[in-house]
């Protein structure tokens, strides 16, 4: 079971529907068992869907400087 | 004109002075190359009549040399005061031929595969939904467009942290070793799940700074997963060995870091359909149990209720001649009891009367009153004595009374 079951992330919502896919497919489920997982499992597709929806992504460059002449110091160090 | 006279170190020093610190760059051949302290690399730099030596700090060495290898060194000439050798300060070295590349490469690969860096046990997975990107790459190259241009037709909401560098030339293995302690330090911090190396095709010279030590080192020691995609698909960097995933180019990379929307969107709808078809699938084998075993029920249970009528009737029936039986029976009872009751008052009375005859008989047979009207008890040794015959004289007698008893002598007979 996820930690966060109210903000799962997208690989613990995924993680945990495929779960309980396999559980449906194993056919061993009684039903106010599977009526919970059922009612457990179209939310974490809700919230899968949703996350697939999103379409942007944001780029963030590290202004870190990479000079040689660090470089060099720690040569001289060593 | 005099001559200037100098000391060894003054001399030395004048030499130097006059040379300056500039810095030089010479091609030519490596011969006598070794080692010292591990620290130190010694080798001398020759063509066809004429050789230089040359000595630089190993780790300054972005490539393995070996003798015979053609090279162009960087670095400052002098005169090294202690050994009066003029020799070249090399502070870094280009590789230049296919052949020399090659052979570095070679050897390079051969360390580094014996010390396992290679090992495909060590091999970690990406995240298969990762949040968080981290990409080394230079940002004006057609590889990080490439790269970008997948990512962003394949998934979105990621965030990717990019640390430019330069993919070729001297400063590139520095600032690719930097980049890679930069995400192994504040990268971790911030969560970064792969990072990608990445950089578009070329020669062997080109893609010299993949084939560095120093890179594949930095690839194999990060704590964050590594993704390479260097070159074509013809070539394979050591960076590439080193890494958790060889991808075969940068766009390759990208398709091996990020899912695909589209295909997850059909997994998660075959997921649903799965989980929506079982759970009435499941339903309707609920629904006809139910219906059966409510039918089973009713069905026994009015087989049931129909044998408690037929016994309750019964039962009713047997009530009723029971009842007409007792009435019979109590009627006799009360016969019975009327006939005993006469007869016994009438034994009753009888028995009375032969009572009340015998106590009369009784009270004129009781010897006292016998004896009262004058008539004695004789008795002989306790026998009555009702006759003369038997008597002797002598024998001694009683003689009871109305009020007594005296004893007496038989004196004849």
């Amino acid at each position: 079971m996820i930690k966060t079951k109210n903000n799962p992330s997208f690989q613990e919502a995924f993680d945990e529907l495929e779960q309980i896919a396999e559980k449906f497919e194993g056919g061993t489920l009684d039903l106010d068992e599977s009526l919970a997982l059922y009612e457990r499992g179209l939310a974490l597709a809700q919230i899968c869907k949703q996350r697939l929806s999103s379409v942007e992504n944001r780029v963030k460059e590290i202004n870190a400087k990479f000079s040689p002449s660090l470089s060099s110091e720690e040569v001289e160090d060593a | 004109m005099t001559e200037a006279l100098f000391s060894v170190s003054e001399f030395i020093e004048y030499i130097n002075i006059a040379i300056g610190r500039r810095r030089v760059s010479v091609s030519g051949e490596i011969s006598g190359y070794h080692l010292n302290q591990g620290k130190w690399a010694f080798f001398d730099l020759k063509d066809e009549e004429c050789k230089i030596g040359c000595f630089a700090l190993f780790w300054n060495l972005s490539a393995a040399l070996e003798d015979g290898m053609e090279v162009v060194v960087h670095g400052i000439p002098r005169i090294y005061p202690k050994s009066g050798k003029f020799s070249i300060m090399v502070d870094s070295i280009e590789l230049k031929g296919e052949g020399a590349l090659r052979r570095a490469y070679e050897l390079t690969k051969k360390k580094l595969e014996q010390e396992g860096l290679f090992d495909l046990g060590r091999k970690r997975e990406l995240p298969r939904f990762p949040e968080k990107l981290g990409i080394i790459a230079s940002r004006e190259s057609a590889a990080y467009t490439d790269f970008m241009r997948i990512v962003n037709a394949r998934w979105g909401g990621l965030i990717i942290v990019l640390v430019h560098v330069s993919v070729q030339g001297d400063a590139a293995v520095r600032e690719i070793v930097r980049a890679f302690e930069w995400f192994n330090t504040q990268g971790i911090q911030e969560h970064v799940e792969s990072i990608a190396l990445i950089r578009g095709g070329g020669s062997l010279e080109d893609l010299q700074a993949f084939n560095t030590e120093a890179v594949a080192r930095a690839v194999f020691g990060s704590r964050i997963p590594v993704i390479c995609g260097v070159g074509h698909e013809r070539d394979e960097s050591l960076a590439d060995y080193a890494a958790d995933v060889r991808a075969a180019t940068p766009t390759h990379a990208a398709m091996l870091m990020v899912p695909d929307r589209e295909e997850i969107g059909g997994v998660l709808s075959r997921h649903s359909s799965t989980m929506a078809r079982s759970f009435a699938h499941l339903c309707e084998w609920y629904t006809h149990h139910i219906a059966r075993a409510i039918s089973t029920l009713r069905a026994s249970t009015e087989e049931r209720l129909s044998t408690i009528e037929r016994t309750l009737s019964v039962f009713a029936q047997s009530g009723e001649r029971v009842r007409a039986r007792m009435t019979v029976l109590r009627e006799r009872c009360d016969q019975h009891a009327q006939a005993l009751s006469v007869h016994m008052h009438t034994q009753l009375a009888s028995t009375e009367q032969s009572l009340d005859f015998l106590s009369r008989t009784l009270h004129q047979m009781n010897p006292l009153t016998v004896l009262k009207r004058g008539y004695t008890i004789t008795k002989r040794k306790n026998t009555l004595v009702a006759r003369k015959k038997g008597l002797s004289v002598g024998d001694e007698l009683t003689i009871t009374f109305a009020d007594g008893t005296i004893a007496t002598h038989i004196r004849r007979v």
